[in-house]
C-alpha cells in the first residue's frame, strides 16, 4: 500500500475537467484508489466521479492518495504527475 | 359514423364505477409522474430499461463531444467527458438500480431521487464554485431522465372530466391532481392489491387496468367511457353507450342513496343478528364520506400510505400525531383501529442498505420490522398515544407471528407511555390492542393469543396468500387465491370458534369481505364484524339486512365438509347466490367480470 499527500496546485481546483483526467487515469490501473480530505475520515474511489467532486477540493487543498494493488507504483507516480502537472491546465 | 369510430377495450377493472370523460395522455412532453410505482414483476425489465436508457445517453454525449471537438477545441469538449463518466459512475448508478429493486419505483423516479441525493451534498459545500457543480450532473440527470421518456405533469388547470390514460398508474399522480376533475384512469398495468387502486377504489374512481398498447391506444381529447367492475374501456363511445353507463351510473348512486336514508347505526340481519360494518382507509380526509355510507367506524386504518409518502425518510413523530389527531377529531364518537407499519424493508426507502430479499411477503416486514427496527415502531406508538386523547384509537399489529411477539410489542407500548408520562406529555391508552392473524403458524395456535389480546383482525388477501401459498403481486398464480377452499374455509372457522370461546372479536378486513358471496359465507361460518373499502358498505349493508343468519349458516355448513374447490364454486353459485336479493343480484350480474378472481 501507498500513500501520498499531493496538492491542488491548479486554479480551478479539482472541478469536472480535472475530476474526468484523475477518473480516466485511474480506470487504466488495477489498482485500487481511494482519496481523502487531509485529517477526514471519508475515503472516495477515484473512479468515481462524483464522489472526487464531492471532495469540493479547491486550490490549494491537500488530498490524501491511498494505494493498494499491484501497480501501485506506476498509479501513485502517475497521478502525482497530474498534480503537479496541474492537470494540464494552463493555469 | 360515430359508430365506426367506436373502439371497445378490454382489460379488468381494479376500482369499481362507471365514468364518462375526455382522455388525457399521462406521456407526452409536458407531462411528468412525480411518483410512480411498479409492479415486482417489472423490476427487472425496469431496470434493463435504466440501462438501456444509460446506454443511449452516453452515446448522446459521446456524439456531442466530438462535434464540440470538431467545432471549438479538445479542452472544452472535455467537459463532456465528465458527463460521460458521472452516467458511469457506479456510486450512482448503483443506488438507482437499488432504488429501482428495492423500492420498486420507476427508472425515472430512481433516477431523481438518486440525483436528489448527491446534489443535496453538492449544495452543502462552503465553495460557491462546488454549489454550482450541480448544474452539470442536473444535465446529465435530466437528459437521462428524457431519454428514458419521463413526462411533466401539465401546468394549468385540467378540464373538470378527465380520464388519465397512462401506462402506470401511481400515488403521485393521485397526489398532485385535483381529483374531484378526474372520472376515470385507464392504465396498462396494476393490480386490484396495488396501493394506488386501493386509494382509488377509496375516492370512488374507476380503474381499469391491463390495456395494452397504452397509451398509444388513446389520442389526448378523445371522448373515453369505462366501467371499472368489467374491465371495459369505450374510445369514442356512442350515445347508446352513453346511455347505458349513465343508466348504470344512476343506479349506482340509487343503491348508495337507499342505505344512507335508511337507518343507520348498526346493522343487523333479518333474524335479528347484530354485525358490524366498518371501513378501511389510508387517508384521514375521506372518513366522513365514509361513515356517511353508514361505516360504524375505522375498521383498519392502513399507515402505510403515510410512510410511502416520505420517500427518503420516515414520517417523524410529530408529524404521525398530527395525522392520527385528525383521524381521531373525524372519527368523534366511533372508533379508528391503526395498523402499525405493515411495509417490507424493500418498500421504506430509508431502510433501503439492507440485502435484496427473494421473498418479500415472508420477509422482514410487519411487527418483525418493527421489532428490529425500535425507533420506527416507538415513534408510531409514541404518536398514536399522543393522538389518542379522545380516546377513540385502538391499535393492532401486522404480521403476528408468535405470542412473543406480541408481549415484546406491547412492551414497548407501555414503554413509550410511561417515557411520555415522565415527560409530561398529554397521552392516552389505546382502549383496544388487537392483532393481524394471517400467518399460518399463528392461525393454527390461536387460542394461544387469545388472552393477549382484545381482539384479532383477519387481512383476508394476506391471509389467502400464506395460507395457500400464493403470491398475490404474481398475475401468473394470483387467481389461484381463491376463497372457497377447504383450508381457508376451516382456517377462518377456526378463528371465529376462539374468538367466541375466548370473548373477543375477530374482525374480517380486506376484498373477501367486500364482495357479497365471499361476504354471506364469512357470516355463514360465525362472522359478525367486516371492515372494507367505503365504495362496498352500502351494497354490504343492504346484503347483510335482507338475509337471515340462521338461514345463511346452514346454507355454508355443507361447505365445510367438502375437499374440492370446484364443488364448492359450484355449490355456492347453486345456492348461496340466490340468497342475495333480486336487484342487487341482477346489478351483481352486470358487474361481474368473467370468473370471480381477483389479484
Amino acid at each position: 500500500m501507498i500513500q501520498r499527500v499531493l496538492r491542488i496546485e491548479n486554479r480551478l481546483g479539482l472541478h469536472a475537467r480535472a475530476a474526468a483526467k484523475l477518473v480516466q487515469l485511474a480506470g487504466r490501473f488495477k489498482a485500487d484508489i481511494h482519496l481523502s480530505r487531509l485529517h477526514a475520515n471519508q475515503q472516495i474511489n477515484a473512479r468515481s466521479i462524483l464522489g472526487i467532486l464531492m471532495l469540493a477540493a479547491t486550490q490549494g487543498t491537500e488530498l490524501v492518495v491511498t494505494l493498494q494493488g499491484e501497480d501501485e507504483s506506476a498509479a501513485a507516480r502517475a497521478i502525482e504527475d497530474l498534480f503537479v502537472g496541474k492537470f494540464g491546465e494552463t493555469a | 359514423m360515430k359508430k365506426d369510430r367506436e373502439r371497445r377495450l378490454s382489460g379488468h377493472g381494479i376500482s369499481p364505477g362507471y365514468g364518462i370523460g375526455t382522455a388525457l395522455r399521462l406521456d407526452s412532453e409536458h407531462l411528468l409522474l412525480p411518483q410512480t410505482e411498479i409492479a415486482a414483476s417489472q423490476v427487472e425489465a425496469e431496470v434493463r430499461r435504466l440501462k438501456s436508457g444509460l446506454k443511449t445517453a452516453t452515446r448522446q454525449l459521446q456524439k456531442l463531444r466530438d462535434r464540440m471537438n470538431r467545432q471549438i477545441g479538445q479542452e472544452h469538449a472535455s467537459v463532456l467527458d465528465a458527463h460521460v463518466l458521472m452516467l458511469e459512475d457506479r456510486s450512482f448508478v448503483d443506488e438507482v438500480i437499488r432504488s429501482i429493486r428495492q423500492r420498486r419505483v420507476s427508472a425515472e423516479l430512481a433516477v431523481k431521487e438518486s440525483a436528489e441525493q448527491v446534489f443535496s451534498i453538492y449544495r452543502s459545500s462552503d465553495d460557491e464554485f462546488f454549489r454550482e457543480r450541480d448544474r452539470d450532473f442536473l444535465e446529465v440527470t435530466d437528459r437521462l431522465i428524457r431519454v428514458l421518456g419521463g413526462i411533466r405533469i401539465p401546468h394549468g388547470k385540467l378540464p373538470n372530466d378527465v380520464v388519465l390514460v397512462s401506462e402506470h398508474f401511481s400515488l403521485g399522480m393521485m397526489a398532485e391532481l385535483d381529483l374531484s376533475r378526474v372520472h376515470g384512469v385507464v392504465v396498462a398495468s396494476g393490480g386490484w392489491t396495488s396501493h394506488s387502486a386501493i386509494i382509488a377504489r377509496s375516492f370512488e374512481i374507476p380503474v381499469v387496468s391491463g390495456i395494452p398498447n397504452l397509451p398509444d391506444a388513446v389520442t389526448t381529447g378523445q371522448r373515453v367511457a369505462l366501467d371499472g367492475y368489467r374491465g371495459v374501456v369505450w374510445v369514442e363511445p356512442t350515445a347508446r353507450v352513453i346511455q347505458q353507463l349513465t343508466g348504470w351510473m344512476a343506479e349506482d348512486r340509487s343503491l348508495a342513496g337507499h342505505v344512507t336514508q335508511g337507518p343507520s347505526g348498526p346493522c343487523a340481519t333479518s333474524d335479528g343478528v347484530s354485525v358490524h360494518i366498518e371501513v378501511n382507509t389510508e387517508i384521514p380526509e375521506e372518513i366522513d364520506r365514509a361513515l356517511d355510507y353508514g361505516a360504524e367506524g375505522i375498521g383498519l386504518y392502513r399507515s402505510e400510505f403515510l410512510f410511502l409518502r416520505k420517500r427518503l425518510a420516515p414520517p417523524s413523530e410529530q408529524e404521525q400525531v398530527r395525522t392520527y389527531r385528525k383521524l381521531s377529531e373525524a372519527v368523534g364518537q366511533r372508533k379508528a383501529t391503526i395498523r402499525t407499519l405493515d411495509l417490507g424493508e424493500e418498500r421504506v426507502g430509508f431502510l433501503a442498505q439492507l440485502a435484496d430479499e427473494g421473498t418479500p411477503a415472508l420477509g422482514l416486514r410487519g411487527i418483525r420490522l418493527g421489532l428490529k427496527d425500535k425507533k420506527i415502531l416507538r415513534d408510531q406508538l409514541s404518536a398514536i398515544l399522543r393522538a389518542n386523547l379522545l380516546g377513540n384509537l385502538h391499535v393492532v399489529f401486522p404480521m403476528i407471528s408468535s405470542v412473543d411477539e406480541v408481549t415484546a410489542a406491547r412492551e414497548i407500548l407501555s414503554e413509550c407511555a410511561a417515557s411520555l408520562e415522565a415527560r409530561g406529555i398529554a397521552h392516552r391508552m389505546p382502549e383496544r390492542v388487537g392483532i393481524m392473524l394471517e400467518v399460518p403458524g399463528a392461525v393454527w395456535t390461536a387460542d394461544v393469543f387469545a388472552p393477549l389480546v382484545d381482539f384479532f383482525c383477519v387481512g383476508t388477501n394476506d391471509f389467502l396468500q400464506y395460507m395457500l401459498a400464493v403470491d398475490r403481486t404474481n398475475q401468473k398464480v394470483a387467481h389461484l387465491a381463491q376463497p372457497l377452499h377447504p383450508g381457508i374455509l376451516r382456517g377462518l372457522k377456526q378463528l371465529v370458534d376462539v374468538g367466541e370461546r375466548h370473548r373477543i372479536t375477530v374482525k374480517f378486513c380486506g376484498e373477501v369481505a367486500s364482495d357479497p358471496l365471499y361476504c354471506l359465507m364469512l357470516l355463514g361460518l360465525g362472522a359478525t364484524s367486516f371492515s372494507m373499502n367505503s365504495h362496498a358498505i352500502p351494497l354490504i349493508r343492504r346484503l347483510l339486512s335482507s338475509v337471515s343468519c340462521q338461514q345463511v349458516r346452514s346454507t355454508v355448513a355443507p361447505l365445510l365438509e367438502m375437499s374440492s374447490p370446484d364443488q364448492m364454486c359450484r355449490y355456492a353459485a347453486q345456492e348461496l347466490e340466490p340468497m342475495l336479493p333480486e336487484d342487487l343480484r341482477r346489478l351483481l350480474a352486470g358487474r361481474q367480470p368473467t370468473g370471480r378472481s381477483r389479484q
